[in-house]
């Protein structure tokens, strides 16, 4: 079973915890500074942060279209699934598709209407807006880090 | 670190090819914050949270095991959920003090612990509620008035049932 990640933190009713401060600023916003603020390029911002969570611009709503597509399609092999932060600010929403082990950077909706028909209705992933690959597993675990050298204090002493 | 905010900033790679995080063995999703959909909030996910993450510190495993939260909307769950990717395996009920046995046996060994494995999932295309009780349908965003009065509505009574 196919399982989507949406990054929708600070969306709807899902994430209730912070979203009142945010859902606040974002309604008092003209639909000018809304449209800034969106569209501000990585750059302008100290640490990458566009200012708004994917939830409030492009996360909701692809979690909205997707369930919506899917179960008017009968698609019964995909679980969708809100998540939060992913740190991928400077990239915009990110969503991630395993066991495919898949990232795609959305950058507008007609992105994440593609990912929908071709990857998850279709099977074929969307080469062109791949973000990041995860490799696929291989049925091992991981290996543990080689032991750190002993701290000088207890290696010199006596 | 230089810049602890490194992460969040464009890389001169950014229109290269992808990049394959070649580092990343395991990606764990927890199950938090969904009081109103799973149990997962009621039978301790933040103390397994917790627990995880200080286990695989300890064990110096967190470059190739990300954690993050997400929400499992699984009906029926005891809860508290969380998924092993890419493998795919959905845990159930392995609480705080399953922990080491968890990470000892599948994150070093690879071998899923079966008896707290997920086999009956169901897939998740429920229709958000704040989008049925507002009739729109198909793709049409709701307006900013409508979101933010959703918003409103969906804290307070989150509040009032955690509470």
């Amino acid at each position: 079973m196919r399982h989507v990640f949406v990054c929708t933190t600070e969306y709807g009713d899902h994430w209730t915890k912070t979203i009142a401060k945010k859902a606040a600023q974002v309604a008092a916003m003209s639909p000018e500074d809304r449209a800034r603020l969106l569209n501000a390029p990585a750059e302008d911002h100290a640490d990458g942060h566009r200012g708004l969570h994917c939830g409030l611009t492009l996360g909701g709503g692809i979690y909205e279209m997707f369930q919506q597509r899917l179960q008017a399609a009968g698609v019964d092999d995909v679980v969708v699934s809100p998540n939060a932060c992913i740190a991928q600010h400077a990239y915009g929403c990110v969503v991630m598709v395993y066991p495919d082990g898949i990232w795609y950077r959305i950058r507008e909706m007609a992105d994440a209407q593609k990912i929908l028909e071709q990857h998850l209705i279709g099977g074929k992933p969307v080469m062109e807006l791949i973000h990041r690959r995860v490799n696929p597993p291989n049925g091992k675990g991981v290996q543990p880090p080689p032991a750190r050298p002993a701290p000088a204090a207890t290696t010199g002493g006596n | 670190m230089a810049n602890e905010h490194e992460h969040c900033v464009a890389q001169p790679w950014e229109e290269s090819p992808p990049r394959v995080l070649a580092k990343l063995r395991f990606h764990i999703f927890l199950c938090t914050d969904g009081k109103d959909f799973c149990g997962c909030e009621a039978n301790g996910n933040a103390a397994l949270s917790g627990a995880l993450r200080q286990e695989l510190a300890k064990r110096r495993l967190l470059a190739q095991v990300k954690i993050n939260i997400m929400q499992c909307r699984q009906p029926g769950i005891t809860g508290p959920v969380f998924v092993v990717h890419p493998d795919g395996v959905w845990y159930d009920g392995l609480t705080a003090e399953h922990v080491p046995e968890f990470v000892e046996q599948h994150i070093l060994g690879g071998q899923p612990v079966e008896r707290f494995v997920l086999r009956h999932l169901k897939p998740v295309t429920a229709v958000p509620a704040h989008l049925v009780e507002a009739g729109d349908c198909c793709g049409d965003k709701l307006t900013p008035e409508q979101q933010a009065e959703a918003l409103a509505r969906g804290t307070a009574t989150g509040q009032g049932a955690a509470r």
